[in-house]
């Protein structure tokens, strides 16, 4: 298996929890430069400490993430992160320009000498309000950005593009990709929708802040898609995203994780945003998404897949069930990014005694 | 029906004459819509081509050089995928062509498939190409509207099509 570390960039601050958007004025520039500093040496360490991949993603108004363009945040890490593939998990493609998209994925992986992994997300609930899409047309914007992506990078002439929602005269993007035909592409969505999108498009799949049961359902419904439209899925085709706190001893780990201060809810905890989603039918025909955020025990959270905490030891038998039960290939591990040094160690423990040991499963 | 900034107001349509219905009701919304050849007098005047009457429709352009303002060739199958053309003399003497000429591909479309696209860009001269997205064979008639606006914006202004002229402003 490979291992990618995902960080959030979040703001180190104190900032009221569970608000969405969070107000501007919460935000103290020094303290963001700071976070962002603090992100870099994270994502520093996870190349000296091996990691297969870093990972940045898109999130807005949000303590949570300082990377509303993780574009330019990949950007700095290509200067930064010297081996590992830099994973962008990735823009929330319905509300953006694609051809922009293409063109920075492309600089991307010129300046990482063919080192990006490139994700495209249809993006957190909030996303839509931020730019002001309707989620309704979520998919099918989704779908043909990606195809608009996929050519740019492909074709060697100048083309126009008559879409549905997009509309170019000509697209003839510099520099292209290094990777040819280009860099991996992955998207992400736990529904029967985005399993069947990403088989059709001959792409890799991600499940992300979900369950090992709820992962494992969708994940054989995706590799059923890619035998049905005649491609195998292979492991490195699958990524499951999974928070992380590794020290010592089980004992340590737990008693760090019980000492953290509150976990800063996801991005999308505001409840009328959430049901006026729903109303869209944008978890499509899973609509148990919606409701997964519930607050559990750190206990039933390791139990169900959500979270791994614990000694090295006790974390590859938590991976080896990622690997069995859903086929995964890739984790992509969030770090518990609030406990300081405890942090940076537990990093350190992943890369040091975690990944060796989980290459050959 | 004058269209003082147009090209021209008349378009010559080649090959079968009831392939797309609905496209030609929007482009006869624009313009006068001859079949076959041009009457005495007919002045200058667009050409729209389908499929496999593109061949014989570009003979007759370059036949008439000064009388054509602009071309459009939906679905061309002058060139294949692989770069393969049918005729290779009269793609030779396409380089000379001077009206202004776009072909159109549908992204699904497999006799005329979109990466033939490229051919038709280093070959002809003054080509452009344009995909319309989620379309086939039958890319008039599946999406009469997005082609329509295409194929009339090019016959209108030829190679300064590439220049949008509609607005994006919401409220005064």
């Amino acid at each position: 298996m490979k291992a990618a570390l995902f960080c959030t960039s979040r703001y180190v601050g104190r900032t009221p929890d569970g608000v969405w958007p969070l107000p501007a004025k919460y935000c103290e520039p020094e303290t963001a430069e700071e976070s962002m500093a603090i992100t870099l040496e994270q994502f520093r360490l996870a190349d000296v400490f091996g990691f297969d991949w870093v990972t940045v993603a898109e999130h807005h108004y949000s303590a949570l993430s300082l990377t509303p363009n993780p574009m330019i945040f990949a950007g700095a890490l290509s200067q930064v992160v010297k081996r590992a593939k830099i994973a962008v998990l990735g823009p929330s493609l319905p509300t953006l320009n694609p051809v922009r998209v293409a063109e920075e994925f492309a600089m991307l992986d010129a300046m990482t000498g063919g080192r990006l992994i490139a994700g495209f997300m249809r993006g957190t609930p909030n996303e839509y309000v931020t730019y002001n899409f309707n989620p309704s047309e979520s998919r099918a914007r989704f779908a043909e950005a990606l195809e608009i992506i996929r050519r740019a990078w492909t074709e060697p002439e100048p083309f126009g593009w008559q879409g549905r929602y997009y509309q170019y005269r000509s697209i003839s993007i510099w520099p292209r990709p290094v990777q040819r035909p280009h860099p991996p592409i992955y998207m992400s969505g736990s529904s029967p929708e985005a399993g069947e999108c990403a088989a059709r498009n001959h792409i890799g799949l991600g499940f992300a802040f979900t369950t090992i049961a709820q992962a494992a359902k969708a994940s054989a419904y995706y590799q059923g898609q890619c035998h049905e439209v005649g491609w195998e899925a292979k492991p490195d085709d699958i990524i499951y995203r999974v928070g992380f706190h590794v020290a010592e001893t089980d004992e340590e780990a737990f008693d760090d994780m019980s000492r953290a201060p509150p976990r800063i809810s996801l991005t999308t905890s505001n409840v009328s945003i959430n049901k006026a989603m729903t109303e869209t039918a944008y978890y499509g025909r899973d609509e148990s998404q919606a409701t997964r955020t519930a607050t559990r025990t750190l206990q039933d959270r390791i139990n169900s897949g959500q979270i791994l905490v614990g000694s090295p030891d006790t974390i590859i038998r938590q991976i080896e069930r990622i690997r069995k039960e859903i086929g995964a290939g890739i984790l992509d591990c969030p770090l518990a990014a609030q406990l300081g040094d405890k942090t940076l160690h537990s990093i350190e423990l992943f890369g040091t005694k975690v990944l060796p040991r989980i290459r050959e499963l | 029906m004058a269209d003082e900034k147009a090209l021209s107001d008349t378009v010559l349509w080649l090959g079968d004459a009831k392939r797309s219905p609905a496209l030609r009701k929007l482009v006869a919304a624009r313009f006068r819509v001859i079949d076959g050849a041009p009457p005495p007098g007919a002045g200058r005047f667009g050409v729209i081509a389908e499929r496999d009457a593109a061949a014989a429709a570009l003979r007759f352009v370059l036949d008439r050089p000064e009388a054509v303002t602009a071309v459009v060739l939906l679905g061309p199958t002058l060139i294949a995928a692989d770069g393969r053309a049918a005729d290779e003399t009269l793609i030779g003497q396409l380089s000379t062509l001077k009206a202004p000429l776009l072909a159109i591909f549908g992204t699904t479309d497999t006799s005329a498939p979109p990466e033939a696209g490229r051919h038709y860009r280093e070959r002809l001269a003054n080509a452009n190409v344009v995909f319309v997205y989620d379309a086939g064979a039958a890319m008039a008639e599946e999406r009469p509207e997005a082609v329509a606006e295409l194929v009339i914006d090019f016959l209108r202004r030829g190679d300064t099509f590439l220049v949008r002229q509609s607005s994006d402003l919401l409220y005064r």
